[in-house]
């Protein structure tokens, strides 16, 4: 069983005697805390083990593409989980990665249970609270990733750092902050005020004068009703809307947060500018065997590198020189999403006629998808 | 620097540092804006010359109110404090007014009056007062005071009552409302009222309140003050945790009333009175409404009143009042718990949410603003307390979450040495020392601001769920005190049992020790937490002093003060 769905179920009952004992007990500040603090943790490793969280990245990076290409006509092209290549005004081209940090995993979860426990509002306003703290979130998060990719692609990629943790998550910080006095201090505060001048219980004051409660039903249903429709009109008008969705890796995975945006180098930055495809390799049909081994001889070109195609499965690959090991790489193997990148930091160098092998090892039978390219700075294998 | 590293402690620590990085970038904009005063009235005003002495004749008549309830710890030295004063004590009124106190808070200040009318020392002993007072070394003679001396008692609930019942009796020009547990300075009356006098402008003014950890005394098993070689009382030996929470303390009030308080008077935007030590011009107090008993904070209150009529309301650096810092929890946590309710409340009645930007905009402004530090930036800061050690779940390195903590606890503790650095270059001297004495509890300041922090949120819950009450019924850590003795009992039982058996046994008889708990009164309920008065069955009950005594000179602190004629003339 996964580790985090193991987590929930053990952390679930214990969370749940205290957050009532706390609240029999009218010890308040127990009591929100820990409920708060418990149902974070809990809704994060939920949406760890369903996915959840990958899905919010699918969907924020494809609003994301749709923004950039729509609004600020930035070339760029969308690929499944979460990635964009984007061409840079320098005209090379980089992959911007979406990590699960970009997702607002958290701050969605932190919002929602904020509300929910929140001893001042009744059901009802707590749920249209949490519903409307969750779309918020999730809109200013977009406008946080869109700064980040202008920022990208008019200064290059070197300022990607600087505006992902600087000046965007100031950005997210601000709007974040105004989303709290909305939804809290400023219910708080009135209701305060209000029960004390007009003598009545803090529970009556609180439901009189808001935006969340029940005379605004048709306004809250039409608001709803616009944010649906606006989200489905986003899939409309895009084409590549089924991305958002597309799930690579179903198996329990590790998340690396330490990288939110990296950008991969592209074949011209490692090879020069004469860099090509030499072959691609699709290897699909294994029949039984873990190794492949692909041959090759050098004609005109000094350096090369192998690239793992994107939706490939993990591969080890070994490089043999005249039947000399020369280097050995993997890519896949710690649990990250798999990313088109080059094996090797370093091309390898050549010279003509060497004889070159490269052994593809531990290859699983089933379902087996290993896509390769061989660059090369010049030269094809036609 | 390490990206992952600054990714977690950037990034997600954003959270935790930037309300503090809030509240860092506000002392600096105080300190900035109180430096560009001084110059700018040293450059263009020309500041008054505050060296000349005050005509002691021309001086107004001030009325000191003391609001009481269950006391008989401190009231005694309280008016102690009064007593030293280099104000004229003829020109001096102080009113204490009693809730009906179920101690002998009233019969003490009945043998302050007795002692004032016989002009010559107690004899009861050192529990009542032993005659001198010892005030940052030096040494005053406490025996007589030239002033009037009133007690008023009432069977009604509330402070802001008592307090309102005092200024209703009291003939002052200027009204002086202190707390119980603040003892004055020799000096803090006089120039108080030298605020008023220099600046005609001010309606109202707050005294500088400064925690004093050394007026907590050592007493022997039965509850006695013990004295030392100068006849005084001993300051008693501190443990660690005590240490910790009255030295934060002090760092606390230092930065709140010497950058803050100055700020507000410079700018306009006061938004509370001290409690412990707050002075009105009496037509301004008249006019206001008094106070009023609605909220928990009747002096936050009282102050927006006063800020909403457009009153000038100062501070007062010279008029320093000492007081106790809170040494236990259970107290510092209903001490928070009720600020931060009355905070809420008093904002919530006084904040226009549609801001009148003619009339009140800056005052809302700095309310707003408050309230975003204090409220706003609380709610997803207390969950990522918790949230970022635990990050290692989400595939960060421990060290690296240690290494992200012990960066945001350098850079608390470095804007803490900042503070108290810009602090030390502008206090006096026995401030400086007390300062050089505490300077090292800097490195657990973050604790304490942590633990406020959550107390102050405790106090933010606990607005919307619970009645109004002076002390908070509800108190975690008085729980975790009842069930922790209850525990201990248990333990009591059997080993007394054993201790029992075993006397039985050998034919021993022990003498049961004699344990003296210090006695934690409820020191500031005035009454609102007891049931059974009947507000109808309410009545006053005014004793003023003897008037037929003898007139008589006394030498005070360099003052000579003709007592009793003008008692005479005012009742």
């Amino acid at each position: 069983m996964d580790s985090r769905l193991l987590a929930t179920i053990i952390i679930f009952p214990i969370w749940l005697t205290l957050v009532l004992v706390f609240r029999r007990h009218r010890q308040w500040l127990l009591y929100y805390l820990i409920a708060a603090f418990g149902l974070t943790l809990q809704m994060v490793f939920l949406a760890e083990h369903f996915g959840i969280d990958q899905l919010l990245v699918n969907l924020a990076s494809f609003h994301v593409d749709l923004i950039s290409k729509n609004i600020f006509h930035i070339p760029m092209e969308l690929m499944s989980n979460g990635r964009f290549q984007i061409i840079l005004t320098n005209g090379s081209s980089s992959i911007l990665k979406l990590g699960i940090e970009c997702s607002a995993i958290l701050e969605s979860s932190i919002v929602i249970s904020l509300i929910l426990f929140y001893p001042l509002f009744n059901s009802s306003q707590k749920i249209l609270r949490a519903i409307f703290g969750l779309v918020i979130t999730y809109v200013i998060n977009i406008l946080r990733l869109m700064i980040i990719v202008l920022m990208a692609y008019k200064f290059g990629p070197d300022y990607i750092f600087l505006a992902h943790a600087g000046v965007a998550r100031v950005f997210f910080f601000i709007f974040e902050l105004l989303l709290y006095w909305y939804l809290m201090t400023k219910p708080t505060v009135k209701s305060v005020g209000d029960s004390i001048k007009d003598g009545v219980p803090i529970a009556q004051a609180a439901t009189v004068g808001h935006t969340f409660q029940r005379r605004n039903a048709l306004a809250q249903v039409a608001i709803i009703v616009l944010v649906v429709g606006l989200s489905l009109g986003s899939f409309k008008m895009s084409s590549e809307w089924h991305k958002a969705f597309i799930q690579v890796a179903r198996e329990p995975r590790p998340i690396i947060y330490q990288e939110e945006t990296s950008l991969e180098p592209s074949p011209k930055e490692v090879l020069g500018e004469q860099s090509q495809v030499f072959d691609q390799l699709k290897i699909d049909n294994l029949s039984g065997q873990k190794e492949y081994i692909y041959r090759f001889e050098v004609t005109d070109f000094t350096l090369l590198n192998v690239y793992l195609v994107e939706g490939s499965q993990p591969v080890m690959v070994e490089v043999f020189l005249n039947e000399e090991f020369q280097n050995r790489s993997i890519i896949g193997a710690t649990g990250e999403p798999i990313l088109e990148k080059f094996f090797f930091k370093e091309p390898l160098k050549v010279l003509g006629s060497d004889m070159v092998e490269l052994r593809f090892r531990n290859l699983k039978e089933v379902p087996s998808n290993y896509q390769i390219k061989v660059y090369t700075n010049g030269g094809t294998n036609e | 620097m390490n990206n992952s590293l600054f990714i977690l402690a950037v990034f997600w620590g954003v959270w935790i540092i930037i309300p503090v990085l809030f509240d860092g970038i506000l002392t600096f904009l105080y300190m900035l804006v109180i430096v560009f005063n001084r110059k700018y009235n040293a450059i263009f005003k020309r500041a008054k010359n505050r060296k000349q002495a005050l005509d002691p004749t021309q001086l107004p008549r001030v009325s000191i109110i003391i609001p009481t309830y269950n006391e008989e710890e401190n009231i005694n030295e309280c008016l102690n404090y009064l007593k030293i004063q280099t104000y004229p004590q003829d020109k001096m009124e102080i009113i204490v007014v009693d809730n009906g106190s179920t101690d002998q808070t009233s019969a003490i200040v009945k043998e302050h009056m007795k002692e004032i009318w016989q002009s010559q020392k107690s004899e009861t002993g050192n529990n009542h007062l032993n005659g001198k007072i010892k005030v940052n070394g030096q040494t005053y003679e406490t025996n007589g005071f030239g002033g009037l001396l009133r007690l008023v008692i009432r069977y009604e609930k509330g402070k802001a009552k008592a307090l309102n019942a005092g200024i209703k009796l009291s003939q002052g020009e200027i009204i002086i409302n202190i707390d119980c547990r603040s003892f004055l300075a020799p000096e803090a009356i006089y120039n108080m009222v030298r605020k008023f006098l220099d600046n005609p402008e001010y309606g109202a003014a707050t005294g500088n309140v400064e925690i004093d950890w050394q007026l907590i005394y050592e007493r022997d098993h039965h509850g006695n003050y013990l004295l030392d070689g100068d006849d005084h009382y001993r300051p008693r030996e501190l443990s660690h945790k005590e240490k910790f929470l009255g030295k934060a303390q002090f760092m606390e009030y230092l930065t709140s009333f010497r950058l803050g308080r100055q700020f507000q008077d410079i700018t306009g935007s006061m938004y509370t009175f001290s409690g412990a030590f707050s002075a009105f011009r009496r037509d301004v107090l008249l006019n206001s409404g008094l106070y009023k008993s609605r909220t928990v904070a009747e002096d936050t209150d009282l102050t927006l009143d006063l800020q909403g009529q457009n009153v000038r309301l100062g501070f007062a650096q010279d008029a320093k009042a000492y007081l106790k810092p809170v040494i236990s929890f259970e107290r510092f946590y209903s001490q928070r718990i009720r600020w931060h309710r009355g905070q809420i409340e008093t904002i919530g009645l006084h904040l226009d949410w549609y801001g009148n930007f003619r009339k009140g905009f800056w005052r809302n402004f700095w309310l707003m603003l408050l309230l975003i530090i204090d409220h706003t930036f609380g709610f997803p800061r207390i969950i990522w307390i918790f949230m970022l050690p635990l990050f290692f779940l989400f595939g960060y390195s421990i060290t690296l979450i240690v290494e992200a903590i012990l960066i945001m606890y350098a850079f608390y503790v470095l804007m803490d040495f900042l503070n108290a650095g810009y602090c030390y270059r502008i206090v006096g001297r026995e401030t400086r020392e007390k300062l050089k004495d505490s300077i090292q509890y800097c490195l657990v300041t973050p604790f304490f601001r942590i633990l406020t922090f959550y107390f102050r949120f405790a106090g933010y819950l606990e607005v919307l769920k619970e009645p109004q009450a002076w002390t908070t019924p509800i108190n975690p850590v008085r729980s975790v005190k009842e069930y922790q003795s209850s525990i201990r009992g248990g333990y009591q039982k059997t080993t007394n049992f054993g201790l029992k058996v075993w006397q039985f046994v050998s034919g021993q008889k022990a003498e049961a020790p004699v344990y003296y708990e210090e006695k934690i009164a409820e020191l500031d309920g005035f009454g609102l937490e007891r049931n059974g008065s009947d507000p109808k069955e309410a009545r006053e009950i005014e004793i003023v002093p003897d008037l037929n005594r003898e007139n008589g000179r006394r030498k005070m602190d360099g003052l000579y003060i003709n007592n009793a004629k003008n008692a005479n003339k005012e009742v």
